[in-house]
């Protein structure tokens, strides 16, 4: 008390929680008010950045079967992804949540590369380039700095289980996968650690399974057996969940401790007298739907490109109609829609 | 791929598990190199190397140029060094020779950098001893170097494999490379090393392979570094310093006081003569007369085991004496003794003794390390020619005068032949400026 009275801050648990409302409302204050201090966060904010990493239903199927397949130490799983649905983004979004839930087990993400000839050296040379590893030395030498980081990274992670997630994995063929089943089974036989490889591919995935199964049995059960389909919005159920999720700041908060979510930050006036892009699914869904009537196409599957495109658009263009009545216009999602050039993928 | 894991070595495999208190550069370059599957030479860019030869691990100094990660590695490399810990006493202290290693250490991939100190023979961690040969074929460990070759610092013996360890070749086994135990005892022995090397200055004079009282010794390098371990460690008390292993150990007589500014201490008359009666009375020889001959070299030399080694000692200590011009009934005055006997027999054309050997205690000091150096060379030819007699020696027949010859230097008038088996060792403590003499005999 006598502390308070001479202008000295104490520490107890009251006084930090008072200190951290007053910055989280100070925070508030600069990304919603105008003037310079919005324009630099809208500049940095994450739906103006790329990749756009926003939870979708199919990601978080997708989250919850690479869950399963590393709790049950399974040699993996294959993921076979539309056009544009957002593979890359999921993989992200899956690679940095697994630690969180599964801290225990060490993470590698790593994008396929094609060549017309692939030796060993080349193809374990691409993966330590994609660690940002050193190359130096023979084929064989590549292989054991390759395993040595794997191990590293485990031991890092306080175990002996290695995830290993593979994107662009249509790029693959027999033999790189067999290089890459010797070094698994290397790193299990002698080693005793797991790998569980987690494959995102495209359509071609599935074509790459279907020559496995028939040619290679030993890989095509390890690595690409009955790829899981992946896709981006499939109707209007994942459509809600993925506007709903601009909505709350759990995931999508923007300033960090601010308790902004995405909408908010757009549209805080609207957003505070209780507007929600949630309740727009329906205009939204039907944006799409008329724009691909438009050229005699059947909605089926909507990529996260344009999606994602389409609500960033409609969020800043309406910016400047913030109002506490702020109301939605089925033109303004119309025109968000065109463009994000959705048409143009449809023809 | 990106792991997303903490590692501080950029483009290397490594992991911050492999680092811990204490250890030095031999097990952290064999852990880097071994993960990276690279040689020793990927390092030449990075530490400064010597054609031929590589870099000493005591003293690993880099070359700022480097980039990045390497620039990273060699200053961890650097800060693990005793040169890092100790930069005035590691060269005094400790050795590059070979490896030395505790075997409970080395099962978890761990060297300590104070175990390359001779005069630390036992692990802090562990109590083990601290071994430079292989436990299975006892071949020497491998310098404690960077090697110019395509060789890499290992956990094993490089001629039968065997693991250091002795339990599992560790090498690729990076899981195993753990915390040996518990490091924080190193701490106490760090603290009295970095309190030892801020506060002593350390000067050696004639500790060498030249200077030993045995022809057979080869490790003269070694027998220095334990002794002036031993000379610093008496020089403190508690808990902190670690005790070295008497078996190992030369005589050392001292400490003396050597402060320049006082006055020298005149040695009494009764104290003269007994001085010099012990020093140059002749023993009585004809007991033996048949079991001694003179060599060219002109002292008498036993061919027997049976001439007792106390005499033959005798017999070498008046030789010294022999050839000064100051012996027992010239000698007039006292102070010359002092100033000149006692100079001239260190004074050798080898070397030269540059102390102020004026003071009693000094002077008695001298006369004991000679003795005891007369003592162990007439110990170590009475043990030969017991061998020889035994026929257990692949040496000549002792009788034969090449034999003898080969041993004058120790067996005849040290100063002729530029040899004398005490070094001396001078610490000064610069905050008191004062010096401290110690006579070795090794």
């Amino acid at each position: 008390m006598y502390g308070d009275l001479m202008g000295i801050q104490s520490d107890t648990p009251e006084s930090k929680n008072e200190q951290a409302l007053i910055d989280k409302q100070a925070l508030r204050t600069a990304s919603l008010s105008e003037g310079s201090d919005r324009d630099r966060y809208l500049e940095s904010h994450p739906l103006n950045q790329r990749p756009v990493k926003v939870l979708t239903e199919s990601i978080k199927d997708a989250f919850l079967s690479v869950s399963a397949a590393i709790k049950f130490k399974r040699p993996g799983c294959a993921f076979s992804a539309k056009f544009r649905s957002g593979k890359s983004t999921a993989l992200l979004m899956i690679k940095e949540q697994l630690p969180i839930v599964i801290p225990q087990v060490a993470y590698g993400l790593i994008s396929a590369k094609d060549h017309d000839t692939v030796t060993e050296r080349v193809f374990w040379g691409d993966l330590l380039i994609a660690s940002g590893l050193i190359t130096n030395g023979t084929a064989q030498d590549r292989q054991n700095r390759l395993r040595a980081a794997i191990m590293s990274a485990c031991i890092q992670a306080g175990g002996k289980h290695f995830c290993l997630l593979i994107d662009e994995g249509q790029n693959w063929g027999m033999r790189e996968y067999t290089f890459l089943r010797d070094l698994t089974n290397q790193l299990r036989e002698q080693d005793g650690y797991t790998v569980t490889t987690i494959i995102f591919g495209d359509h071609r995935l599935d074509e790459l399974s279907s020559i496995f199964r028939e040619k290679r049995k030993d890989l095509w059960g390890r690595f690409v057996m009955k790829p899981k389909p992946f896709s981006g919005i499939r109707n209007i159920s994942d459509l809600k969940f993925f506007l709903t999720e601009h909505d709350s700041p759990i995931r999508c908060e923007y300033p960090a401790g601010s308790g902004i979510c995405y909408t908010e930050f757009f549209l805080p006036r609207a957003y505070e007298n209780g507007w929600r892009l949630m309740n727009q699914t329906q205009f939204v869904w039907d944006a799409f739907t008329r724009a691909a009537a438009g050229v005699n196409r059947e909605l089926t599957d909507i990529g996260m490109q344009w999606i994602g495109e389409a609500v960033i658009h409609f969020l800043t263009t309406q910016m400047e109609n913030d109002v506490p009545e702020f109301s939605a216009l089925s033109e303004s999602w119309d025109e968000a829609v065109l463009n994000a050039q959705f048409v143009d993928s449809l023809i | 791929m990106n792991t997303g894991t903490n590692n501080s070595l950029g483009e290397l495999v490594w992991c911050p598990q492999w680092n811990f208190a204490g250890e030095g550069p031999y097990t952290m370059a064999a852990k880097m190199l071994n993960a990276n599957y690279l040689t020793t030479r990927y390092l030449r860019d990075t530490i400064r190397w010597k054609a031929g030869i590589g870099a000493s691990l005591l003293n690993p100094q880099t070359n700022e140029s480097e980039s990045e990660p390497l620039a990273t590695f060699g200053r961890i490399l650097r800060q693990s060094s005793l040169a890092s810990r100790i930069p005035n006493l590691y060269q005094v202290l400790a050795d590059d020779r070979v490896l030395r290693y505790c075997t409970k250490c080395m099962r978890a991939g761990f060297q300590a950098a104070i175990a390359q100190i001779p005069g630390i023979d036992r692990c802090p961690i562990h109590g083990e001893l601290h071994r430079n040969t292989c436990i299975q074929c006892g071949s020497k460990t491998p310098p404690y170097f960077l090697e110019d070759s395509s060789c890499r610092p290992g956990f094993s013996c490089r001629e039968c494999g065997t693991p250091f360890g002795g339990d599992e070749l560790i090498d690729r086994r990076f899981d195993t490379w753990i915390s040996p135990g518990d490091v924080d005892r190193l701490d106490p022995i760090h603290r009295w090393l970095k309190q030892m090397d801020d506060s002593r200055q350390i000067h050696c004079l004639n500790l060498s392979s030249w200077s030993l009282t045995s022809i057979f010794s080869e490790d003269a390098d070694e027998q220095k570094l334990r002794t002036i371990f031993r000379v610093l460690s008496s020089q403190s008390a508690g808990d902190d310093v670690p005790e070295s292993d008497p078996e190992n150990s030369s005589n050392i007589f001292g400490p003396y006081q050597l402060n320049q500014n006082k006055t020298s201490q005149d040695y009494t008359k009764v104290e003269y003569a007994r001085t010099l009666f012990k020093l140059i009375g002749l023993p009585e020889t004809w007991k033996y007369k048949s079991h001694l001959i003179t060599p060219s070299f002109g002292v008498d030399v036993p061919t027997r085991a049976i001439v007792p080694p106390e005499l033959h000692a005798k017999l070498i200590l008046a030789a010294q004496f022999k050839q000064s011009p100051y012996t027992c009934g010239k000698v007039n005055y006292m102070a010359y003794f002092l100033q000149d006997v006692i100079p001239g027999i260190l004074n050798t054309e080898r070397f030269k003794f540059e102390l102020p050997i004026e003071s009693t205690a000094i002077a008695e000091g001298v006369f004991n390390a000679i003795w005891c150096a007369a003592l162990k060379i007439a110990k170590i030819w009475n043990q030969t020619l017991i061998e020889t007699q035994n026929g257990n020696s692949g040496q000549a027949d002792i009788n034969c005068l090449s034999t003898v010859d080969e041993w004058a230097n120790r067996l005849g008038c040290w100063r002729r032949r530029s040899y004398f088996p005490i070094g001396v060792i001078k610490v000064q403590a610069p905050s008191t400026e004062e010096y401290q003499l110690y006579f070795v005999v090794s």
